[in-house]
């Protein structure tokens, strides 16, 4: 009897107890390509999705609408120049921004680079908001302001074209390029510049012989992942290009599956998301061998030193400035803005008249409205949903990769990467699709769990990387000894993983979360009465009933609801802190 | 007692099959010692995992008392942890997170055994077993420390009482020795032989020091390229190798290539002419023919000095001292001849000036020879690279 359940445990491995987690990495993987197939099927589809028609009824006719569009040839162009001018500006700030910090004495280090961390988790869309409030044609405080000295009827600036819309996305862009070449511009080995300007070069030479050279695919990898991401952009042309009739083709996606009047149209949001995504994956081949060749760059030089920094002598206060305008337009003004208006009813320049109209009305309206649409609940579902899915997923993932040696792993590696390049809105297109598919069967369609599933798809590659990163350091040999011990894989990584990673695992469901409560591309792509969570209730005050304080104040009850947070985490889990500092 | 039959193992790497162990079979009695003993990429390590569970084999047998943990042609495979086995890595696999106690205590709180027939362990008798096994490896009262406060040896002997806290019944020893520094090997060796004596424990030990293997053993199988070249008792394996690689690998040895030139079969004696003369030899291994190629193999520490030419001329040879090392118990000479360098050592204390004329004499009964290559050629594939 004991050597037949043997035998029986040997033919059917499912008995193990590490099966349940298997299947959770299948699962993961199976929605991922789910949603990848469903983009491109939806387009063969006409009307709305329909489960009894799901193979039958193929059509071109989406893609005929499509290219026949007036608006396309036009779109398309549109997409292209702003995706370009966003990376040069991306580029064109972050990279010099990078070298001041990493390789100058500049003043205030430290601050920038925290200034920097908190751009990636405040609300970007809340920025845009500032910059309306800032430079609209007729109301814009900056606009008055020139008004009282230049008497004109309104303007002179506007928001509302593409070369402003290239600068505030191009800046949007700048902590993630300092990010991503931070780790480059650290690791030039000090002797190779020291040699050069023993060989009788001067500073500028070094810079430009040697140190650029070497940063070349680093750079070019930056500036090819600010491409992708930026032509699916949703945000600033939603807001910024809307208004006056600037399509792209995210905003023309948006249109098509959230239309003003009439039947949502999701075969032709498909064929515009598969426009996306097929350059993306181009795109992605170039940005692929880049790496790889800034990774034998960085072999060369190895580590373990410090890079030398330049003194900046009489140049100290330009370079300071350009920091001081980068945070300025990014931030500083923006934000500013917003708090202002949220305290008074109608947008206008701080003035004696304006300040006898403060109150907190646009708080007590903003937090009725919350209220009555159930957005707080909603988002508290939404971020921890998020945070605990991704984490979770994550850890199973990486633990499958690295610590198993079930065949299809390498399989997995490469899925779990996917939602990386693949642009949000269309996997979002494809969980509103499938939503509808299934109709009465199961009520996702504009549930909050479909804003979790594409949020958690989205944050799988972080996560995944995260965790990774940490568990590789982890020797398999302690896991071994559980084995030898008596205990099975699930108790290793219980017992011993899950406590030795813990601080990975915090700091990907911080992220997770962090990134769940600021997006509102995706929440905006899956809306519904029922899941509003705080980023679209502030996004439909703004751009529908225009209660610009209500709006306002809902963006500065978010943020600071956010910080706080970030705060009591930092204070509680200073591990987390330190990897936060260190990413 | 556990029986190994057959077994093989490839591994591919780099979409290169490298075959690691091609059938082995050995069996350990129960309270003995055995080593695996090779250098690195024998595949010994590959057998210690292979019994561990940790690897699966290609295909072969493995019995542990009676129940079968491995059987390819039966179709079994017990996973590691079902396994009776306690085990001790080279890197200890302390887990950091946990206290001393936590880790001794790890295989009775959350292993299979943890069951006491059907009666889950009182708080009380997990205390008391990790305390008698603390005091096994002379740590008691140490059990509240941070385990990683503690020196390799400290480290080494919480793994040690965390592999057999569970009465395995295998204790799989995996280069338990390597890690730590000169002095401290040799006090947890004792330790170790000791213990496994005291408790009667079956020990499979994996190993590429020579001195640890005779040290520790009851029985040695000397590895290479994936198959037990010989298998018997230290001393065995140290006075008659089968072949010029185990004797050259275990206890040191100066070879020398020749032709046979005359034989004594029946006393096992014969003569070999090289390059620094004709010398005569015992051969342990297979039997060398006349005319035939032959390895000619003296151990240092059966190489007399003479500063005077001495009497016997039979296996008698001129050199030069190259250079001479005083430790506190020998002297080890280099010398050469015909620049053949050559290593002896004599007992006590020689002072022998640099470039001195000498007379070597090889007394015959400590010098071995073999037939040329003959189990080296088998399993020459190359190194397996496993460890």
């Amino acid at each position: 009897m004991k050597d037949f359940r043997k035998t029986l445990a040997w033919i059917f491995p499912f008995l193990r107890p590490e099966v349940p987690l298997y299947l959770v990495g299948l699962f993961a993987a199976a929605v991922i390509i789910i949603l990848l197939v469903v983009v491109f099927w939806a387009t063969f589809k006409e009307g709305l999705p329909n489960i009894q028609e799901l193979f039958t009824n193929f059509t071109f006719e989406n893609y005929i609408d499509v290219f026949s569009s007036p608006i396309m040839p036009r779109a398309a162009l549109n997409t292209f120049i702003l995706a370009v001018g966003t990376t040069i500006v991306a580029v064109l700030f972050g990279l010099p921004m990078t070298w001041l910090v990493h390789r100058t004495i500049l003043p205030f280090k430290k601050l920038f680079v925290t200034l920097m961390l908190l751009h990636l988790v405040l609300p970007g869309f809340v920025r845009i908001m500032g910059w309306i409030m800032l430079l609209s044609p007729q109301v814009g405080m900056i606009n008055e302001l020139i008004r009282m000295v230049i008497p004109l009827e309104t303007g002179p600036f506007s928001p509302y074209n593409i070369p402003f819309m290239i600068f505030l996305q191009g800046i949007t862009f700048v902590p993630s390029v300092f990010l991503m070449l931070g780790g480059s511009f650290m690791a030039i080995d000090p002797s190779l510049e020291e040699s050069a300007e023993a060989s009788g070069m001067n500073k500028l030479q070094v810079f430009w012989r040697i140190s650029l050279p070497l940063l070349r695919p680093a750079i070019l990898a930056a500036a090819i992942y600010v491409f992708v991401t930026a032509a699916s952009m949703f945000e600033i042309p939603a807001l910024l290009g809307l208004p006056t009739q600037i399509h792209v083709f995210s905003t023309l996606m948006y249109e098509a599956i959230q239309p003003p009047q009439g039947l949502p149209v999701y075969g032709v949001a498909g064929v515009y998301a598969v426009m996306l995504l097929v350059p993306t994956l181009i795109a992605l081949y170039f940005y692929q061998r880049m790496m790889k060749l800034s990774h034998r760059y960085a072999t060369v030089t190895g580590k373990g030193y410090r890079p030398k920094l330049t003194g900046l002598g009489a140049w100290k206060w330009p370079a300071l400035a350009f920091v001081v305008f980068y945070f300025l337009a990014d931030m500083v003004l923006p934000y500013l803005s917003v708090l202002w208006i949220s305290f008074i009813p109608h947008i206008q320049m701080p003035s004696i008249e304006a300040f006898k109209l403060v109150s907190f009305d646009g708080y007590v309206d903003g937090f009725l409205t919350l209220t009555s649409q159930g957005a707080i609940g909603n988002t508290i579902q939404l971020v921890l949903g998020v945070g605990i899915l991704s984490m979770f997923i994550g850890l199973v993932m990486s633990w499958i990769i690295l610590r198993t040696k079930v065949p299809g792993r390498f399989a997995l590696d490469t899925i779990a990467m996917v939602p990386q390049v693949v642009p949000a809105i269309a996997f979002a297109f494809a969980v509103a699709f499938i939503g509808i598919l299934l109709g009465k069967v199961v009520p996702l369609y504009g549930s909050i769990a479909a804003i979790v599933i594409a949020d958690t798809v989205r944050r799988i590659p972080f996560t995944t990387r995260a965790i990774n990163s940490s568990l590789i350091q982890i020797h398999p040999v302690l896991e071994e000894a559980v084995q030898t011990s008596g205990a099975s894989k699930v108790v290793a990584l219980r017992k011993i993983i899950i406590p030795l990673v813990a601080p990975a695992l915090m700091y990907s469901f911080i992220w997770a979360l962090l990134h769940a409560y600021r997006e509102v591309t995706l929440a905006l792509f899956l809306i519904s009465p029922r899941n509003m969570v705080l980023s679209t209730v502030i996004w439909n005050l703004w751009t529908g009933s225009g209660s610009t304080d209500q709006a306002a104040a809902i963006s500065v009850i978010m943020v600071a609801a956010m910080a706080l947070f970030v705060l009591i985490v930092l204070k509680a889990f200073p591990k987390v802190s330190k990897s936060l500092q260190q990413h | 007692m556990l029986e190994v039959n057959n077994l093989y193992k490839t591994y591919i790497a780099e979409d290169r099959k490298v075959p690691a162990v091609q059938g082995v079979s050995f069996t350990i009695n129960q309270g003995d010692v055995y080593t695996l003993l090779g250098p690195s990429g024998c595949g010994k390590t590959t057998i210690l995992r292979c019994v561990a569970g940790l690897e699966e084999p290609d295909s072969g047998e493995i019995t542990l008392e009676g129940q079968v943990l491995y059987s390819s042609s039966s179709h079994i495979a017990v996973p590691t942890h079902k396994r009776n086995i306690g085990m001790l890595f080279q890197s200890y696999a302390i887990w950091p997170h946990l206290s001393i106690f936590e880790n001794v205590a790890f295989p009775l709180m959350h292993g299979h055994r943890k069951h006491h027939g059907r009666h889950k362990k009182h708080k009380h008798e997990i205390k008391q077993e990790v305390a008698n096994a603390m005091e096994m490896v002379r740590l008691s009262g140490m059990e509240n420390r941070a385990a990683t406060l503690l020196s390799g040896g400290q480290q080494q002997r919480v793994a040690l009482a965390r592999a057999i806290i569970h009465q395995p019944s295998i204790l799989l020893l995996d280069e338990p020795l390597s890690n730590l520094d000169a002095r401290l090997r040799d006090d947890v060796r004792k330790e170790i032989r000791l213990l496994v004596k005291r408790h009667n424990l079956t020990v499979l030990y994996v190993t590429h020091d020579q001195t640890e293997a005779l040290a520790l053993s009851d029985r040695i199988a000397v590895m290479q390229n994936g198959v037990i070249v010989q298998e018997g008792k230290p001393a065995e394996i140290c006075v008659s190798p089968n072949c010029p690689f185990v004797g050259e690998f275990v206890g040191k040895a100066n070879r020398l290539d020749g032709v046979i030139v005359e034989e004594d079969a029946s006393q096992r004696m014969f003569t070999v002419e090289t390059n620094l003369g004709h010398f005569k030899g015992i051969a342990s291994g297979d039997l060398p023919q006349k005319g035939e190629k032959a390895a000619f193999l003296i151990r240092p520490n059966a190489i007399t000095i003479y500063t005077q030419k001495p009497d016997t001329i039979e296996n008698t040879i001129e050199a030069t001292v190259v250079t001479s090392i005083f430790t506190s118990t020998v002297t080890e000479v280099i010398v050469s001849s015909k620049q053949i360098s050559l290593e002896a050592q004599v007992p006590g204390m020689l002072e022998l000036e640099m470039g001195e004329k000498v007379y070597l004499n090889f007394a015959p009964e400590h010098c071995r020879v073999f037939p040329s290559d003959a189990k080296e050629k088998k399993g020459s594939t190359g190194q397996t690279g496993s460890n």
